[in-house]
């Protein structure tokens, strides 16, 4: 169920679709608000995020491999080459999960729970790696930075922020994505999806 | 970021060269000159490969239209050459770029279109999930071992996601379930999947402003489906539920259709002739006469009248016996029959009378056919109501039978083609 609230900021009425949301970008004055305990804080500015052709848009679900996802939250990336998008998306079942696309590379990802300290240093693009008692090998490294921020996540987001990452590529098509910021690891566990597999949606009216 | 590169002048050669890709493209390769330029470093020029053979196709950088439901450019262009079982093969291979599905390709293989691309199923598949003839799961399916081969590059051109060059080869296994494939690439480096599907290449032509003028495609594609046709199909799908149909009709008919005896007799001298009576119950039913005369060597005719009795109308009509046997050259052999079976509907319900005698001879026939008609033979005589015919019923599951056979018949013939070209035996 949708919980509205007025942006500190500009007054705005904004909507949060997710209970544990801790951020939304206002759509008004493009500043970012911060939900912790019931307390509004601005925490920044959205950025300008141009609209590109995507087969995932903010309050439009999108159906692949028989679940349905709805993208609540957009952070637009850049890194060495290009840019991608991380949508913050609600499966069939209310629950969060990160879609991460880049010119047709989509995947899907959830929060990966590990005890597990990898050494940064041994990651390099080819290096093969054990992760929780499988082989991986290293298949991108690059690092990210926020360019721009829409709709809600589950996280405190700063556009400027930059962390490091690096795909793993594992047996039976794993995907593991391990980002490092601040010298914190942060895991995440998916797999690729085929975008000629994934259907849309029609627009939702409040979207 | 949001601005984008539409166009850039050769870092080598300074031609004019179109940026129509996104940015996970590494390579751009000038079509001028032959530079390849790094994408991803300033477009610093690699290398350069002068006078490639440009690969038979009809596409060319820039093109655009829809593949698969979704708006894809040509980015890119590679011949690859491959030699198998001894003989060359070519087939050019189109880069497709759309902004919302990435990269894929196009190929273009003797006059036939597929299109490819990388697919992960969450399988590890290696060159041993693949053996001559054998099948194998990948992306829900079951395809079909079918060949496999090294390509090698022979040309390049435009946008490209990996820094290529002419010489480099791949080996590839090929799985079929038309109209999918799937293949395993193989390099050194890696081991990629990718899934294939077989274009309507007119569809595609047009879609991308071009007329299907081009020769026809040669042969049948590794992927490509049996589409004999709506019509054929439907009528052999037809024909597949209504031959058993025909076919237990016309034995049934065959074994319970032979009708109720209501008169007969037999004539022992038909020069004098005799009659039959008999009651004809219905006019929608068919009857028959049945005759039977023990000729060797002879032949007759009889001639016949119908008489309704009560209305005392008359149908005349004849018929005629001729059997002929003898022993020659160490073999037996006979002709014609000593039975012979009418059938008619009676033109009214009520009593009927058949009269039956031999016809009167003509003056001209031969001294021979005189010496052989039979005018004092007996001649036996039944009368059925109730006749069903099963002949139009063979005929029936015959045509039937033509129909969905000759749809097998293409089917394999087909088929043939398409494993002609394949691994078959090693």
């Amino acid at each position: 169920m949708a919980e509205d609230f007025n942006c500190p900021n500009c007054g705005g009425q904004l909507s949060r679709k997710m209970a544990h949301s801790k951020m939304v970008a206002c759509p008004y004055c493009e500043s970012t608000v911060l939900l912790e305990d019931d307390v509004l804080k601005l925490a920044g500015r959205g950025g300008v995020m141009a609209d590109e052709p995507s087969l995932f848009v903010l309050g439009r679900s999108v159906e692949y491999d028989g679940e349905t996802y709805m993208p609540i939250g957009q952070a637009r990336f850049s890194y060495a080459n290009g840019w991608w998008d991380e949508f913050w998306a609600l499966d069939g079942k209310g629950e969060g999960v990160w879609i991460s696309v880049d010119e047709g590379d989509i995947a899907i990802e959830e929060n990966h729970e590990t005890d597990l300290q990898i050494d940064e240093r041994k990651l390099k693009v080819g290096a093969r790696i054990s992760f929780e008692d499988e082989l991986f090998r290293v298949t991108e490294a690059d690092r990210g930075k926020c360019e721009a921020l829409r709709g809600e996540f589950p996280e405190a987001m700063s556009v400027g922020d930059t962390y490091t990452y690096y795909h793993l590529s594992g047996p039976r098509g794993r995907l593991i994505t391990l980002e490092f910021e601040d010298g914190e690891m942060y895991v995440t566990e998916g797999k690729w999806i085929d975008p000629y597999e994934i259907r849309q949606q029609a627009v939702e009216a409040n979207a | 970021m949001s601005e984008k590169l539409t166009a850039l002048n050769c870092t080598s050669c300074g031609s004019p060269l179109p940026a129509l890709a996104g940015h996970r493209a590494k390579a751009m390769v000038c079509n001028y000159c032959g530079a390849v330029m790094d994408r991803h470093d300033g477009y610093k020029v690699l290398a350069q490969y002068r006078d490639m053979p440009r690969p038979d196709g009809p596409f060319k950088l820039g093109d655009a239209g829809q593949v698969l439901g979704v708006h894809q450019t040509v980015v890119g262009i590679v011949g690859v050459q491959s030699r198998i079982e001894g003989a060359m093969y070519y087939w050019t291979n189109y880069q497709l770029y759309s902004p919302t599905h990435g990269y894929s390709w196009m190929t273009w293989n003797d006059g036939h279109l597929t299109h490819s691309r990388k697919v992960r199923d969450g399988t590890d598949h290696t060159q041993s999930s693949f053996f001559p003839r054998g099948e194998f799961p990948a992306m829900g399916r079951s395809f079909k071992m079918f060949e496999s081969y090294d390509a090698v590059i022979h040309y390049i051109e435009g946008e490209l996601t990996w820094i290529p060059k002419p010489g480099d080869r791949v080996k590839v296994i090929d799985g079929i379930a038309p109209p999918h494939g799937f293949s395993l690439a193989m390099t050194d480096d890696e081991i990629e999947t990718e899934l294939q599907t077989y274009l309507n290449r007119t569809e595609v032509l047009e879609a991308f402003g071009y007329a299907d003028d081009l020769p026809r495609p040669g042969g049948v594609h590794a992927i490509q489906p049996f589409e004999p046709g709506a019509l054929h199909t439907a009528a052999a799908g037809a024909a597949k539920y209504f031959l058993p149909v025909a076919a237990i009709g016309a034995l049934a008919l065959l074994t319970l259709g032979g009708g109720s005896t209501v008169a007969q007799a037999t004539l022992p001298d038909t020069a004098t002739g005799g009659a039959l009576s008999f009651a004809a119950p219905s006019t929608s039913r068919l009857m028959s006469i049945e005759m039977r005369a023990p000729l060797r060597n002879q032949w007759s005719w009889y001639d016949m009248t119908l008489v309704h009795d009560e209305s005392g109308e008359e149908v005349e009509f004849g018929s005629g016996l001729q059997y002929y046997s003898g022993f020659e050259g160490g073999e037996s052999w006979s002709e014609g029959s000593q039975t012979a079976t009418l059938r008619f509907k009676p033109p009214k319900t009520g009593q009927y009378t058949l009269r039956i005698a031999n016809a009167p001879l003509d003056k001209g026939i031969s001294r021979t056919d005189r010496a052989q008609f039979a005018s004092n033979a007996p001649l036996s005589v039944r009368v059925k109501q109730n006749v069903f015919v099963s002949r139009y019923f063979w005929i029936l599951a015959a045509v039937l039978g033509v129909i969905y056979g000759s749809l097998k018949l293409r089917s394999w013939m087909f088929e043939s083609a398409r494993w002609g070209g394949g691994e078959d035996d090693d």
